[in-house]
């Protein structure tokens, strides 16, 4: 049985055609998308839950067709009439697509929203639940190095594969971008575990890399009210008075004066470096490293953040105030129930995963078996690196033809 | 197949004619039946977990007629029932829908129907005791939802009540239930005699293959025993032989 069963209509328009012949009431879709009904009726507030619109025609000439409605109910994914649809009627179900779809007839009647195209590309990979079924298949029971395992077992190695995983070996496919508000500060996105990247976007769209503040600065997580002696005050319940941090403060205060050469300069590309231009000059008078000369940690303009992790959030450096900034960062894979796929280059790399926890785990395994799976397991993990990091002799040719590039120094 | 009712008590009857050890009535008859039955019927779990196990020393054979695991599993084919459970809402739990037709011996697999979701879902559902549950249950990786349902058991009223969580719409379970007592019904003839009556009878379940061993088992109980001690040893030894040659 071939795995794509959706036909090229279904999977770049989102529509599925059926015609009515008088006696038939449920029109089954097979779209990969389950269809998710909230009411049929656009003045009833769930209209909006609906991830289609259904259109009827009694011609099938394009331009003919008038949204369906009136009542119909979805069950297991079949379009279900309470009375048959007449004879010859061509019924089509679009799912909701960024450009509204083929069907309706005006902006109301346009199928508008992102269904299909979360459906583009999902063949490169397959859900959490399909892998767990296939392991159950493939490598649990009689004859087999796993001769019986409960299933809760089996999830739970996978879903710990996919956490592992999702931190070091799938690709980084999640990215918030933000504007800085005057705060400074940016509350962490929901399913944030650890931050990859963070940029400021120019005006041309080009992203500049802002690096972690490191040793310039800290977020104090405890900032206690202190009292003369310095003994930390407590409230009426007893638990200590805290107050804003004045580190932040200062940071956020002082940084762009008396840090940054050029604070207004940084509208477009700006690749001033600390204390040093780009021709290798002395600029400023009080810049930070003027005592010991240039660190190369803190040798950019770009700007600056850290992770206040009392708050939850993220605290960027003055300057990149109201800028465009973009956020790239891990989550692990389990947040959200689109989230639980693996990527099918790691798929073989999750199994080994998932037959080496399961072995490891149990007692009176021989150390050989367990050792072997081990090694599979790591050599599954690094083929799986290599294929996600998708390296293509072409493009290595291509960043290696700038190596002969004279390098001034 | 089963294995007709008659055919086995004229069998034995004729042994005991043979042995001269005397008559067996039907009532007799019945109740031994009802006991050998169930003794063959209880033999086939040890043995098939012990066929099962040559799986971990990959001893086991995948011939069409030779696998003596799948051999045996066939012979519980006849008691193999798809039995109907319904929800009680007072109980919350699924029991086996009244009146009850076949006495439950042992729950195999449960499927778990989701009808009020799209796509409806019908997933395998995990038998856990109830501490099981109780940790699965806490860790947000393993807690029950409707593509990896729990149960477990416990009982209403001495009835065996599923806990399935989540809650499904309907529940399909696959069982095991006791055999039906065979029974060799009859009539009295012209003359005093007992006149087998096939509509008044019920015959064994088992499998015909079994016929043999259901004649031989009974008449054990009627006594039919060899007192040469060199007979009874030799076809001790024969049958151990043969036990070794299959399990082997």
């Amino acid at each position: 049985m071939s795995l794509i069963t959706e036909t090229n209509q279904q999977y770049y328009q989102g529509a599925q055609g059926f015609r009515g012949n008088g006696v038939k009431l449920a029109f089954e879709t097979t779209f990969d998308t389950d269809l998710v009904l909230g009411s049929f009726d656009p003045n009833d507030i769930n209209y909006a839950l609906n991830n289609f619109k259904l259109y009827t025609s009694s011609t099938g000439i394009p331009g003919s067709y008038s949204e369906y409605i009136t009542e119909f109910s979805v069950v297991d994914n079949a379009i279900t009439f309470p009375i048959a649809p007449a004879t010859g009627l061509y019924i089509v179900v679009q799912l909701k697509k960024l450009d509204g779809g083929l069907y309706g007839a005006n902006d109301a009647e346009k199928a508008y929203g992102q269904a299909v195209e979360d459906n583009y590309g999902s063949y490169s990979y397959i859900t959490l639940d399909d892998a767990i079924d296939n392991f159950m298949v493939g490598y649990v029971g009689g004859g087999k190095l796993i001769q019986r395992a409960k299933k809760s077992d089996i999830l739970f190695f996978a879903k710990r594969g996919l956490q592992e995983f999702s931190y070091d070996t799938l690709k980084s496919v999640k990215s918030a971008e933000l504007t800085v508000p005057v705060s400074l500060t940016l509350a962490l996105p929901q399913d944030y575990v650890n931050y990859v990247r963070a940029s400021w976007i120019d005006d041309v769209g080009v992203k500049h890399i802002i690096y972690p503040t490191n040793n310039l600065t800290i977020s104090p997580y405890y900032t206690q009210i202190q009292d003369s002696k310095g003994i930390p005050t407590q409230d009426n319940f007893g638990s200590d008075i805290e107050g804003t941090s004045i580190t932040q403060e200062r940071w956020h205060e002082g940084n762009a004066q008396d840090y940054l050469v050029d604070n207004a300069g940084l509208s477009g590309i700006n690749d001033f470096a600390f204390n040093w231009n780009q021709n290798g000059e002395w600029i400023g008078y009080r810049n930070y490293g003027e005592l010991y000369g240039l660190d190369p940690q803190y040798s950019q303009m770009n700007g600056w953040f850290n992770l206040n992790e009392r708050e939850g959030k993220m605290s960027f450096s003055s300057h990149l105030v109201n800028r465009l900034i973009v956020l790239e960062y891990i989550s692990d894979g389990l947040a959200y129930d689109t989230d639980t796929k693996i990527p099918k280059m790691a798929e073989e790399a999750l199994y080994a995963h998932i037959l080496h926890a399961v072995i490891a785990s149990r007692a009176n395994q021989p150390e050989y078996l367990v050792q072997r799976l081990k090694k599979e397991r790591f050599a599954k993990l690094r083929n799986a690196k290599i294929r996600l990091s998708n390296i293509k002799t072409d493009e290595i040719a291509q960043v290696m033809r700038g190596k002969s590039k004279w390098i001034k120094h | 197949m089963a294995v007709s009712v008659d055919k086995v008590y004229k069998t034995v009857l004729f042994i005991l004619n043979k042995e001269q050890r005397g008559y067996v009535t039907p009532a007799e008859f019945n109740s031994v039946a009802e006991q050998v039955q169930f003794q063959i019927f209880e033999s086939y779990f040890p043995d098939g977990n012990q066929q099962y196990r040559k799986d971990q020393t990959n001893s086991q054979n995948d011939t069409e007629f030779f696998d003596m695991f799948k051999d045996i599993s066939y012979k519980l084919h006849p008691f193999e029932e798809e039995v109907p459970f319904t929800y009680s809402a007072v109980t919350d739990g699924f029991s086996q829908t009244t009146p009850v037709v076949d006495v439950l011996y042992k729950i195999g697999e449960v499927i778990s129907n989701y009808t009020d979701v799209n796509p409806i879902i019908n997933s395998t559902t995990q038998l856990v005791s109830k501490a099981e549950f109780n940790k699965i249950s806490r860790s947000k990786l393993t807690a029950p939802d409707n593509k990896n349902p729990l149960f477990f058991t416990t009982n209403t009223t001495g009835n065996l009540l599923l806990k399935v969580t989540p809650t499904p719409n309907t529940i399909t379970v696959n069982a095991l239930v006791t055999p039906t007592p065979p029974n060799w019904g009859f009539t009295i003839g012209g003359l005093g005699q007992y006149v087998y009556n096939a509509n008044a009878s019920t015959d064994f379940e088992l499998d015909v293959s079994e016929q043999s061993l259901l004649i031989l088992e009974i008449l054990k109980y009627f006594g039919i025993v060899i007192n040469d001690p060199t007979i009874i040893q030799a076809a001790s030894q024969e049958a151990q032989q043969m036990e070794i040659n299959e399990k082997s």
